[in-house]
């Protein structure tokens, strides 16, 4: 990093230690464990948004009714300026026309104009800030604020989540469990439907430089990272997997535009959250199971990884603590693509009100990934129960139907009988990636990767 | 229905006056029941044998040297054909244009006897070598004329012209009986029904779960009779493809399966049942998930009812699987499902949004222990159907979640790899190219591609449907 570059995350990490604590509500426990309910760091929904956006304005985007008040400019310069005490790069994504030669300024929040991944998705929208000019023109976000590093780091001391769950069970052990539940002790209570709101976490992408979410990643997959933010704010092709009809992947249940609200239904031996929107996430914890660990990954069936995973789980008292694997790496767009390595340890914890009724679930979720991530991360999120499976609508199983198709490299929607060139992709290779590379990044420089099914490197 | 011109139904109804009335057992539910529990009129298990025709070949079974024959043949070549069966001088596999057909497609003999599922063998579409090995469709095989389950099998026993009646019904019925049952966890008796069951065509679960539904023991019109006239035309329309070999299903291509696939072998394996007070969920499926939520205690919103719409939980839009709410009398759940998006089940009849079942489960006991469950259905549906029908399966349990050997369920999300390329289904690899055209997902996709490549200078149907999209007709 940078002399510039550590001034620059000094001061975002002041400003996000100065926010208030308490907000981004941290698991209920009384006891100190090896494992689970370590205090939330830094509540993100205390922080600034860190991208430069529009808000408000005549029939604009923003909060609220539209109104006759002009829109207002978010961020540390509008489109075509640069912002005070802060010198540009000489070349950044926006003026790049190859960002795998940047490669040593990915870690400079400039290179990145201080903007976040969602706005730079945002980039070409309503709200984005692409002046009249194209990407060149750029506005930048706040170079002051940031979400901080430290806080998204998983704060247990695990290198695996193999032995982190070895870990919480032998603590469960020892307080007596894990419980075994019946019906008439299970808690029934989380049986449910639970709000779409969870609370504004770090991996909302709203709060965060792009250079802290690199920073949190293996090379190959801060190139990932890089590729898809340069393509959605710069080139303006964006390819999401849901505008496909793709699956959504593991790690988009963690992302608020992919999820709605979460319908839980609890019995002693399984616990199942549903959620989507244009896609389905299901999560069916299996409880007292154990993984078979004789093949690549933990795993419960064959030795093939599932889009969601399997997961295990075991009760202490009226905590749920499971772990995953067996999945399949995917992406996560505004986030970062992972493998097949990925693993979570994922607990949740009953939240209660003052009375002590219960009100919602705490959910605590450990990502391990050695191909992707530097380290192991955490995300703390809260849902609120909104009602009983017994009230309002039901869950809706989605079936998507595909009307926007990659037509030369680019999303677009199409209507019945349109007729196109359609090209079958490689949906295990990056599909998304190959799109980029057909038809946007001709002349790039793109570092070669290892061809499994090439038979000459053997 | 015209089965007069065949003699072999007389034939057919001696063969089946000496089989047990009731082989597949419904459980005994210790009442008489307005709307469940009624005895099968025949059963598929005490038919000697399927329609066909098909292969008759066991498991890993390899083929003979002749390729024209390599196995031995449950139906019959056409010179092998009994005298009595007298074949039309038309029938589907000689036919230019089925719609002009449509006075015969009542006569068994227009289908050469065909079961249901035999139109997916003949060419090998749902099991290669097809059963007509000659490149001449004319040349197709017969099955047996003097088999077919009964349509009173078929047909609901019971008296109900809508779901809305039969579920009204069984909710007075188990009122008087004290009901309906409401549970918390604290009390829930049900916890036995969590688990994996048998999927149909596994080892044992053909033995439990085959029905007419599958296709292998009717006739084609036989279950045509069971049809209006739109809905006969389109399963004679994938009949008369499928024979040549040019199928179109929804899973070929990712496309939803649609809910009437869930009671068709080839589109679930094992089911998966999570049971709580408040829920049912029952899951299953193969190349795409079938997802049925049972929401015990709610009742539907009607509003639409009165305009010619359907009963609803959440927005008037129709789902993939429809909304599905049930009551428990003690043991036995009773569900409505409506708001079904219409769709197809290939080898078996399309179905519109009016569709609406009567799902009732049953716990099967043998010496007081669950062993599964017994799922009685009653179809509904007055668009496509011309009375309500009935699917009776079993469901034998096989696991319990929390068992060392229990697969859990892979979630689906079907990639695909398979493209209609001028009509036929082609297996793609990553970088192939084609001319794609993007299919109206509501408006009969299959019939769209069948039309445009296989149905030239056809009649055509009658298109009675209103075109909401042409002006000049406002």
């Amino acid at each position: 990093m940078t002399t510039k570059n550590k001034t620059l995350a000094a001061l975002a990490m002041a400003v996000a230690i100065a926010a208030p604590a308490a907000a981004q509500q941290s698991p209920q426990i009384d006891f100190k464990s090896v494992g689970r309910g370590a205090p939330v760091m830094v509540d993100a929904a205390a922080l600034p948004v860190v991208g430069s956006t529009w808000q408000g304005g005549p029939g604009g985007p923003g909060v609220g009714p539209a109104t006759n008040q002009p829109r207002t400019f978010v961020g540390s310069a509008p489109p075509g300026e640069s912002p005070k005490g802060i010198t540009p790069l000489a070349r950044d994504m926006f003026t790049s026309d190859d960002f795998y030669k940047d490669k040593d300024l990915w870690s400079d929040p400039r290179y990145w104009r201080c903007n976040s991944t969602v706005a730079i998705e945002d980039a070409w929208t309503g709200r984005g800030t692409v002046g009249d000019k194209g990407p060149g023109t750029m506005a930048w976000g706040r170079c002051d604020a940031d979400y901080p590093r430290e806080a998204i780091v998983s704060p247990y001391p695990f290198k695996t989540a193999q032995e982190h769950w070895e870990a919480l069970k032998a603590e469960t052990a020892k307080r007596g469990g894990p419980t075994k539940h019946t019906y008439a002790t299970v808690p029934g209570e989380w049986t449910g439907r639970y709000g779409r709101g969870f609370g504004d976490t770090w991996y909302g992408a709203r709060k965060m430089q792009v250079s802290t979410m690199m920073s949190l990643l293996t090379p190959k997959y801060q190139t990932y990272l890089a590729q898809e933010t340069y393509h959605q704010g710069n080139t303006n092709v964006a390819h999401w997997q849901s505008q496909y009809c793709w699956p959504e992947g593991f790690m988009r249940r963690w992302h608020a535009a992919a999820v709605r609200d979460h319908y839980i239904t609890v019995t002693p031996q399984q616990v199942q959250i549903m959620t989507g929107v244009a896609r389905n996430f299901i999560t069916n914890i299996l409880i007292g199971r154990e993984f078979d660990m004789s093949g690549e990954t933990p795993r419960l069936g064959a030795d093939v990884p599932r889009w969601y995973g399997e997961t295990i789980g075991f009760w202490d008292g009226d905590t749920l603590i499971t772990w995953t694997a067996n999945l399949i790496g995917w992406k996560v767009h505004a986030g970062f693509e992972y493998s097949n390595k990925m693993q979570t340890i994922e607990i949740y914890s009953p939240n209660h009100d003052a009375s002590g009724n219960f009100v919602g679930l705490n959910h605590e979720a450990i990502f391990y990934d050695e191909d992707a991530l530097v380290e192991p991360i955490r995300i703390v999120r809260n849902f609120t129960k909104s009602g009983e499976l017994t009230e309002d609508a039901p869950y809706v199983f989605i079936e998507c139907v595909q009307t926007i198709f990659p037509v030369n490299g680019k999303a677009t929607p199409l209507t019945p009988g349109s007729k196109f060139e359609y090209e079958v992709l490689d949906m295990f290779g990056r599909p998304w990636s190959h799109l980029w590379e057909e038809y946007y990044e001709q002349g790039m420089e793109r570092p070669e990767e290892e061809d499994i099914f090439n038979f000459e490197n053997r | 229905m015209r089965y007069g011109p065949i003699k072999a139904w007389a034939v057919a109804a001696s063969v089946f006056a000496v089989a047990p009335a009731f082989a597949q057992k419904m459980p005994d539910i210790g009442f008489k029941s307005v709307g469940r529990g009624a005895p099968l009129a025949q059963s598929v298990y005490d038919m000697p044998q399927e329609v066909g025709p098909n292969w008759i070949r066991g498991p890993g079974a390899q083929a003979g040297p002749d390729v024209k024959k390599p196995f031995p043949m449950n139906g019959y070549l056409p010179a092998d054909v009994p005298k009595s069966y007298k074949p039309l001088p038309r029938d589907i596999f000689t036919s230019d244009d089925f719609y002009k057909d449509k006075d015969l497609w009542t006569d068994p003999r227009y289908f050469r006897c065909n079961s249901p599922q035999a139109t997916e063998y003949q060419r090998g579409v749902l099991q290669r070598p097809g059963v007509n090995t000659s490149d001449k469709i004319e040349d197709a095989p017969w099955g047996h004329c003097e088999i077919s389950l009964k349509r009173e099998a078929i047909v609901s026993p019971y008296g109900f012209k809508t779901a809305q009646e039969h579920y009204e019904a069984l909710k007075a019925e188990t009122t008087k009986r004290g009901g309906p049952s409401v549970y918390t966890y604290a009390n829930f008796p049900n916890a036995e029904w969590n688990g994996v069951y048998q999927r149909p065509g596994g080892a044992n679960g053909a033995a439990t779960q085959n029905n007419w539904y599958w296709g292998r023991h009717t006739q084609i019109p036989t279950v045509l009779s069971v049809l209006t006239p739109k809905y006969q035309e389109y399963m004679v329309q994938e009949a008369y493809h499928q024979v040549r070999g040019n199928a179109l299903w929804p899973s070929t291509f990712c496309w939803p399966e649609g809910f009437m696939r869930r009671w068709y072998p080839a589109a679930v394996w094992e089911h998966y049942i999570i049971a709580t007070p408040d829920l049912v969920n029952v899951r299953a499926g193969v190349a795409r998930n079938f997802m049925q939520d049972t929401y015990i205690g709610r009742e539907f919103n009607m509003e639409d009812v009165p305009k010619g719409g359907v009963p609803r939980l959440g927005p008037a839009v129709p789902r993939w699987y429809g909304d599905t709410i049930g009551f428990w009398d003690k043991d036995v759940l009773i569900t409505w499902t409506s708001n079904i998006q219409g769709w197809k089940s290939h080898s078996e009849f399309e179905f519109s949004s009016k569709m609406q079942s009567i799902e009732i489960y049953t716990p099967i006991r043998e010496n007081g222990k669950f062993i599964g469950l017994n799922h009685e259905t009653i179809l509904y549906d007055d668009e496509a159907l011309a009375t309500p029908v009935r699917i009776v399966r079993n469901l034998n349990k096989i696991n319990n979640f929390s068992d060392t050997n229990e697969v859990p369920y892979p979630f689906i999300e079907c990639v695909q790899t398979i493209f209609n390329v001028n009509g036929a289904n082609t297996p793609l690899t990553p970088g192939a190219k084609l001319e794609y055209e993007m299919p109206d997902m509501y408006g009969r996709p299959w019939a769209k591609i069948w039309a445009e490549s296989f149905e030239q200078g056809m009649s055509g149907p009658e298109d009675t449907s209103e075109d909401l999209f042409n002006f000049e007709n406002r």
